[in-house]
């Protein structure tokens, strides 16, 4: 199965133009500041209509511009993760965690459960009653990974999650997320302005100008 | 934070002029607690005109929140999320009710709602036989004309605050446009939509001019408190005072609610 994006997307003065085949495989997606990297995780994740051009993955038409057929965001099971604010902030932990379990059609106690299982097999179980607020950078990007993995995502679309950390927290947090994004199978990609990310956690790069 | 020192004192005649504008405030409460005879308080307000004056300003007050709500709440997402030429007419519209006088506004309502010559008000009297003057309903209609630009106001402000990327989340992990609004867009929105229904609430259970106007000054029907006090200064003083007394407390515990948002003690 593959992933083709060729269209365009035009929002007020800016466009972005590209065309993408991806696989299944971790690709960066990197360039200079402004050059459209977050509109196209926002046309994938459906959030962006394209103004031109189609979105297929398979044979599966998701966003076609020329037919107006268009699969919306919550029907297309991805999984964001911005460079800070993932989480929603009136939501602890866990329910954070279990929201898209929830949305999923999980029960609500069932989403509690299998939300505290991830929390303590990844050793926070600390955390799990805490507000995003409460938390520091670190911990808040780790839980955003957590939930962002909780239910098998086809599409997996992050936008520098590890930038806004120190350079402490940095390096234990990109094992992870190499960890994690490499047992999805999908569309894996990832913003990044840090060659390091892209030499330990992608297969390829591709540069957008 | 720390405070920063200002560099220059203000000329003494700022401060004079402050304490002038505390004292133009305070002056009046004062003297109405003055008034207040706290032994007889509650066999005031339990006399019999009174207690159904205060009874129907809370039920209309509560109802004309809710009718508040329920047309204001969509519109407000209107002026705040669509965009659409002339969305600044509708908003100055919107918020007329705010600015008219009240009387005024109670007469527009006569001229919508009135029962032989109203825009709709003779269509719903002669093909329904419904009167909405001089009703209970008309306290309703009236209050919630005022206190509407109110809720709108705050609601609108909120929905305009709200990080639009959490709502965006929420699509993108599942969540339809109804489950959307009711677990992400209104959670978000809660303390504006508390402040608004509050100053809304607070604005329906004071209203005077459009209601005595539209729906009449009938005791027992029609008479809210403000109405009753009105009336009660002329012929008991006293419980006039301890009619006003009640409503002061209210808008009080109102204003205490909103702290956080209209008296910045936090933050």
């Amino acid at each position: 199965m593959t992933l083709r994006l060729d269209g365009s997307v035009n929002l007020g003065t800016f466009t972005l133009k590209c065309e993408i085949t991806a696989g299944n495989e971790i690709i960066a997606i990197t360039g200079s500041n402004g050059v459209g990297k977050t509109t196209l995780l926002r046309v994938l994740a459906g959030l962006v209509k394209l103004t031109t051009g189609s979105l297929v993955i398979g044979d599966q038409i998701i966003d076609d511009a020329a037919t107006d057929e268009f699969v919306q965001a919550h029907h297309r099971n991805a999984s964001m993760v911005f460079q800070n604010e993932t989480l929603l902030p009136f939501l602890t932990v866990r329910d954070n965690i279990a929201f898209p379990l929830r949305m999923f059609g999980m029960s609500r106690s069932q989403s509690r459960e299998l939300a505290g299982d991830a929390i303590s097999s990844h050793g926070i179980s600390n955390l799990a009653n805490l507000l995003p607020r409460e938390l520091s950078g670190g911990q808040s990007q780790r839980v955003a990974l957590i939930r962002a993995f909780i239910r098998q995502p086809k599409l997996v679309l992050f936008d520098e999650p590890l930038s806004a950390l120190d350079e402490k927290a940095r390096p234990e947090l990109r094992n992870f997320l190499r960890e994690q994004i490499s047992a999805v199978t999908g569309y894996k990609f990832l913003v990044t302005h840090d060659r390091l990310d892209v030499e330990k956690i992608c297969d390829r790069e591709i540069r957008l100008d | 934070m720390k405070k920063r020192r200002p560099i220059s004192r203000p000329p003494l005649i700022i401060f004079v002029g402050a304490i002038f504008g505390v004292i133009y405030i305070f002056l009046p409460l004062v003297g109405l607690l003055r008034k207040i005879s706290f032994i007889s308080l509650l066999s005031q307000l339990s006399d019999g005109p009174t207690l159904s004056a205060l009874r129907l300003s809370l039920v209309t007050s509560v109802a004309a929140t809710l009718l508040a709500l329920i047309l204001g709440l969509p519109l407000a997402w209107v002026l705040a999320r669509v965009s659409f030429r002339g969305s600044y007419l509708v908003r100055a519209f919107v918020m007329l009710p705010m600015v008219l006088p009240p009387v005024v506004g109670g007469v527009a309502l006569l001229a919508a709602y009135g029962k032989s010559s109203g825009l709709v008000g003779a269509l719903l009297f002669d093909s329904f036989g419904v009167q909405l003057t001089f009703s209970p309903i008309g306290v309703v209609i009236a209050e919630a004309f005022v206190a509407l630009p109110f809720l709108v106001m705050a609601v609108e402000g909120g929905l305009r605050a709200i990080d639009s990327r959490y709502e965006e989340l929420a699509s993108t992990m599942g969540a339809n446009e109804i489950t959307k609004f009711y677990r992400v867009t209104l959670r978000l929105l809660r303390p504006s939509l508390i402040a608004g229904i509050a100053v809304a609430w607070a604005r329906a259970l004071g209203e005077f001019g459009a209601t005595i106007t539209f729906a009449g000054n009938i005791q027992g029907r029609t008479q809210t408190t403000p109405l009753a006090v009105y009336l009660l200064l002329e012929s008991d003083p006293q419980a006039a005072y301890s009619l006003s007394f009640v409503l002061l407390i209210v808008c009080v515990l109102v204003l205490i609610s909103m702290r956080d948002r209209w008296l910045g003690s936090k933050r």
